[in-house]
């Protein structure tokens, strides 16, 4: 039931994390591949829960232990495995994170919990510890590749079905006569939550409340979100049972139930971002693979296979794959991102959108140089209306706000007046019309509405278009591909044009005169006398913008080259100590730092004009939790000042207090993002970023302060939550 | 002066009235008492006469016409002020409040910029002479350095040698672009190959960086297409430096040289009919560039080092009549209380004089003469004038380009400089010397000291 996408902290962190690791703490004597060995078992178990955490994969280990024979097999049977993959050559990483270790843990807690112990068995072991890796791998890439499916616990299903349907025809086995925990005490307390119990324990092939309760334990340790899901498909399998499906006895907490329960918590936090939609969906889900359940067992009894978690693998895959046909902003939505806990999820989803969420595919820039005035926005007063309600006309003011210099009959006296436009973004330029005279002042030419123009595709049903430009000015022919900000002509005043201007729009065909849609920039500064940075912006009449003026200075001060190492020095409340920091490059081209002695790592990009951090995961008290909230989104000018503001994730930041009992009830009433104000100021060659956050309702508040040395690097960072502080200094 | 005016020949002038023709500008002339609206005599009684004044209002105007001209343009622009235009510090700061960096020529003038608060990363240090201790202060400093000969090349490879970074450096060309005379001296020639064999030594020294390219095409340029010109023939090199070396520049520098609204001698038709718009030159330069082949987001920062075009139109000098008298010609001359000890550009310029009260009488051909006890103080040759009573004043405009830093201790000390504001506050921006100022570096050997 392994998540989908890169785990958390990767190859460059778990080369030299073990090393760090045996020279601290618990393990100062045990070497590092024993360590690491315990790492890989741990997640594991936690794995089948789609959890990371070791705690989680201890208490699921312990409630596999209930029946300790059983258990003892499911831990030699991981232990096995991990060490035929690592033989074979096979994903190291995906070893480490209990990926490839989940399978073989439930196919050896089936085999331990169905067949009965004999020298026989060892034998078979060897061979279902390869089997079982094997499969991993090859169900898990075909469904990669072919249909981006995650392997889930097919290959366990499949696995298992071999291992039981051959005992027969091994010599010296056979099957128990019942699952050894059936044998164990009765719960003392009502039956209902006995049967919860116990279909939790059966997930790790325990039936008995105690492994239950420990495995609940986990869950909640684990999700909030997640237990209340476990509740809800449970609560769906007891209403499925008592007035839908006529069940045999023993059914639901022996059998299906926790089919019931996975399915619920897969589709309700972990594949979908948490939300009523989700929840919807995850009911929805649980009751269909209850419904696949008896289904199933009514076409595998003949055979003499059971059922395992097939109703819920084979649930899981239709409606991933089928709702992963629709378009992104549909709901429930997915977890398109490396998913972590359902509260992770739905914090960094939320924070997502209110820091990135735009409605188009593609980032748009201004297009045009220098600061000009927006003089006709959306549903303008003059033309855009109706269907072309999305233009946009531009033209450039002095710091007075005049327009034209002299009395503006003439053309050339139009401060705009031939004038670069450039492309919004990268595209293909599709459609030119050049070659008709710009008309007089006051003058229009209504046969060619748009006089001279440019369209550029820019993704599929995703045009632009730049109009009444001046003729012979354009420098691009058509079927040129086009870089963003590359100059395509110059203003003019061709068309319905009465004084030289700019029109820009957006449209989703390709032919002149379409309809409009609409339009935003992103990394827009306004510049009216304090400059203040939009994310996304769409300009208004009489706002006077401009792009991001980018200086290298500032983007060669956080270049953080790939394979760089940084020395940093860390203050904490509790002292100081230091770290190194690593620069790190993934085969999908994502940066990020790592820090491998605190396990941490940010994710961060260059995006041209802005530097943006995207996440964080790791302590809050190291390095790089400094860099996350202090350099959360850059712009790269270095103005004498610039102001933006930004949304943080409170998850992230630490700043709630009381997290966990929201977290029940965060599905429904999701938490708010923190809102965060920076101030970019130059100071001599230094550029100094102060952010601020008076926190909302429940928040702590937050500070920041960064400092660079233009056209070098880092110098400082600083953090400030609540009480708590974390200074960074590079060390040179 | 005696209180006694003095009898004076008669003489015969002919009445000239009406407009420009072939012959000369129109006779016609007007008065001016006010200095940024700030009266004349108010600034004369607090700061004497002849003084300097600055208009700090013109200095940001004109910066910011300029820069918002380029930004328009091009993605990355950078104004660095030419220190040698004017460096007194208040000017200075008036450019670097409104982002100019500094440009500067010599280890005097890097204090100086120093001393202004800018950092070392946004000074472009140009010019022939940089010693090696200067070198070493720029490169430390991360200065935009243009390199003007090889043997300055191979000292700062020497000084390069010495640092744990290696510096980088621009390269300064000297290119044939229309503009006459070529100015040859300074930096590498680009059409006879000296530039690319500049390149290829610095590059296979491998002690230096080549991150930009500088050129400079002359001073008071009218040729927008000089600037077209150079402009693409810069652009051209920075490509072949792309092709062929995969150097990509960081910066293009395109100097200075825009012409003010001053006119020069040599100039027939007035300043108003010739001299380009700050934008036109904008214009002509960035479209020289779009012969760079380089994605936007990519493209160099483009520097411009325009001096006088932003502050020569700033500063105005106020001086006095001393004299009036008759010349053996039959000419007129009046007696300045400034000459070419303070008016440097009167050696090719023919100034704006303008009376401040409205005089009397028929105007006639008018020499100006300066204070000074030597024959070559002309301030001007002919000017059509009314007859100035002694005492009275005259505006000497545009005077703020090159006259205070060229302006001489000779014969006479050098005068007050004020600054007037937007609201019309003025303020001392260097005091008139005094005698002291004047011997402060002297001594007197022992010897003689008896």
């Amino acid at each position: 039931m392994s998540r989908s996408g890169p785990p958390a902290v990767s190859s460059v962190a778990s080369e030299s994390q073990a090393d760090s690791r045996a020279t601290e703490g618990i393990g100062a004597h045990i070497p590092a591949p024993v360590l690491q060995g315990i790492d890989a078992i741990l997640a594991s178990y936690s794995q089948v829960l789609f959890s990371r955490s070791k705690v989680v994969g201890l208490i699921l280990m312990a409630a596999s232990f209930v029946v300790p024979s059983v258990g003892l097999v499911g831990l030699l049977g991981v232990a096995l495995a991990s060490s035929v993959a690592v033989v074979a050559g096979l994903d190291r990483e995906a070893v480490r994170t209990g990926v490839l270790g989940y399978n073989a843990l439930l196919v050896f807690l089936l085999v331990g919990a169905a067949l009965e112990p004999s020298p026989a068995f060892w034998a078979l072991a060897v061979v279902l510890a390869g089997l079982v890796v094997l499969v991993h791998v090859a169900v898990g890439s075909a469904l990669h590749w072919h249909l981006r499916l995650p392997p889930l616990s097919l290959p366990f299903v499949l696995t298992s079905w071999v291992a039981l349907a051959s005992v027969p025809y091994i010599r010296g086995m056979a099957y128990r006569e019942r699952l050894p925990a059936l044998d164990l005490p009765a719960f003392p307390g009502p039956e209902i939550i006995d049967t919860l119990f116990r279909s939790l324990g059966a997930i790790f092939l325990q039936p008995h409340w105690a492994a239950g309760a420990l495995v609940f334990a986990a869950i909640l340790i684990f999700s909030r979100i997640a237990a209340l899901h476990a509740l809800l498909g449970f609560g769906v399998a007891v209403f499925a049972d008592a007035w839908i499906f006529s069940f045999p006895p023993d059914f639901v907490h022996l059998y299906v139930g926790f089919n019931f329960i996975v399915t619920a918590i897969a589709l309700g936090g972990i594949y979908y971002v948490p939300g009523p939609a989700s929840m919807a969906l995850a009911a929805f889900g649980s009751l269909a693979s209850g419904m696949l359940s008896v289904a199933l067992v009514h076409v595998l009894q003949p055979f003499g296979l059971p059922v395992l978690s097939l109703p819920l693998v084979l649930t899981l895959f239709v409606v991933l794959y089928a709702l992963g046909q629709r378009g992104p902003e549909a709901l429930p939505r997915p977890v398109d991102f490396v998913s972590g806990s359902p509260e992770e999820n739905l914090n960094y989803f939320r924070t997502r959108v209110a820091r990135f969420r735009s409605a188009l595919p593609v980032r748009f820039q201004l297009p045009f140089r220098g600061t000009w005035v927006c003089t006709q926005g959306n549903d303008g007063e003059h033309t855009h209306q109706g269907a072309w309600r999305h233009g946009l006309d531009f033209e450039v003011a002095d710091r007075e706000g005049n327009r034209h210099s002299a009395d503006g009959k003439g053309l050339t006296d139009w401060l705009c007046y031939r004038l670069p436009v450039t492309a919004a973004a990268p595209g293909t330029v599709i459609r030119i019309v050049d070659g008709l005279e710009d008309t007089a002042v006051d003058e229009v030419d209504t046969e060619n509405n748009w006089g001279n123009l440019v369209i550029l595709q820019h993704a599929p049903g995703l045009y632009s278009m730049v109009a009444h430009l001046s003729p012979g000015t354009i420098e691009v022919a058509e079927g040129d591909f086009v870089t963003a900000g590359e100059k395509l002509g110059k203003v003019g005043s061709s068309g319905r044009s009465p004084v030289p201007h700019l029109h820009f729009q957006l449209q989703a065909t390709p032919d002149v005169g379409d309809p409009t849609i609409a339009v935003e920039f992103q990394g827009t500064v306004l510049d009216n006398g304090a400059a203040m940075l939009k994310a996304r912006h769409l300009p208004v009449t009489a706002q006077r913008v401009r792009n991001i003026a980018r200086q290298k200075a500032l983007a060669m001060a956080l270049a953080f080259p790939p394979g760089q190492h940084v020395q940093v020095r860390v203050t904490t409340d509790s002292g100081t100590r230091t770290e190194e920091l690593i620069s790190d490059i993934d085969p999908l081209g994502n940066r990020s730092l790592v820090s491998p002695s605190r396990d941490a790592r940010l994710w961060f990009e260059n995006r041209g004009d802005t530097f943006v951090v995207y996440d964080h995961a790791g302590p809050r008290d190291g390095a790089l939790f400094a860099l996350y909230a202090a350099l959360a989104r850059m712009p790269l000018e270095d103005a004498a000042e610039l102001r933006w503001e930004d949304k943080l994730n409170p998850r992230r930041l630490g700043t709630q207090p009381l997290a966990w009992l929201r977290d029940a009830a965060a599905a429904l009433i999701p938490p708010g993002e923190q809102g965060i104000a920076y101030i970019g100021r130059r100071q001599e060659d230094r550029y100094v970023v102060e952010g601020t956050s008076p926190g909302s309702t429940g928040q702590r508040p937050v500070r920041t302060e960064a400092v660079l040395r233009l056209g070098q690097g880092l110098v400082s960072a600083r953090v400030e939550v609540g009480s708590k502080t974390v200074f960074v200094e590079v060390v040179d | 002066m005696s209180a006694m005016p003095s009898y004076e020949r008669p003489s015969i002038q002919r009445h000239r009235a009406g407009l420009m023709n072939k012959m000369s500008a129109a006779a016609a002339y007007r008065t001016e008492n006010r200095v940024e609206g700030v009266p004349v005599e108010e600034l004369v009684e607090a700061y004497g006469s002849p003084v300097f004044l600055y208009g700090q209002k013109t200095l940001e105007e004109k910066t910011r016409e300029l820069h918002d001209a380029l930004a328009l343009r091009w993605p990355r622009v950078q104004l660095a002020w030419s220190y040698k235009t004017c460096y007194l510090d208040a000017v200075c700061r008036v450019f670097h409040a409104e982002g100019a960096w500094a440009e500067v020529v010599s280890g005097m003038e890097y204090a100086k910029a120093r001393r202004n608060g800018v950092p070392r990363d946004r000074i472009v240090f140009n010019g022939p002479h940089k010693s090696e201790a200067e070198l070493r202060e720029a490169f430390e400093g991360g200065s935009i350095l243009n390199i003007d000969h090889f043997d300055e090349l191979a000292l700062a490879e020497k000084v390069a040698k010495t640092l744990p970074h290696r510096p980088k450096v621009g390269l300064r060309l000297n290119l044939q672009a229309g503009a006459s005379p070529r100015w040859g001296r300074f930096g590498f020639a680009l059409e006879t190959g000296q530039a690319w064999d500049a390149v290829r030594r610095l590059v296979g020294g491998g002690e230096l960086d080549l991150v930009g390219l500088h050129c400079h095409v002359g001073t008071f340029v009218l040729d927008l297409n000089s600037y077209r010109e150079a402009a693409a023939k810069v652009a051209g090199l920075a490509n072949r430096l792309r092709d062929e070396l995969n150097i990509n520049v960081e910066y293009l520098d395109l100097g200075g040289g825009f012409a003010s609204s001053a006119r020069l001698k040599s100039q027939y038709l007035p300043s108003e009919q010739t001299t380009p718009s700050l934008t036109q030159y904008a214009e002509a330069i960035t479209d020289g560039l779009s012969a760079l082949n380089v994605a936007d987001e990519d493209a160099p920062l483009l520097i411009l080092e325009t001096g006088r075009a932003l502050v020569d139109d700033a500063g105005t000098l106020i001086a006095t009549v001393l004299a009036s008298k008759r010349l053996p010609d039959g000419r007129r001359a009046l007696v300045l209380d400034a000459g070419v000890n303070v008016l440097f550009t009167s050696w090719w310029y023919r100034h704006n004089i303008v009376p401040c009260e409205e005089p009397r009488g028929v105007p006639e051909p008018t020499v100006l003469y300066g204070p000074l006890c030597m024959n070559i103080d002309v301030v001007c040759e002919n000017l059509m004038l009314p007859p100035l009573e002694v005492g009275s004043r005259v505006l000497i405009k545009p005077v703020g380009a090159y006259n205070v830093t060229q302006s001489m201790q000779f014969i006479q000390l050098r005068p007050a400089v004020a600054m007037i504001n937007r609201a019309g506050d003025h303020a001392v921006i260097r005091r008139a010397e005094t005698l002291d100022d004047l011997v402060i570096g002297e001594t007197v050997p022992s010897w003689l000291s008896e």
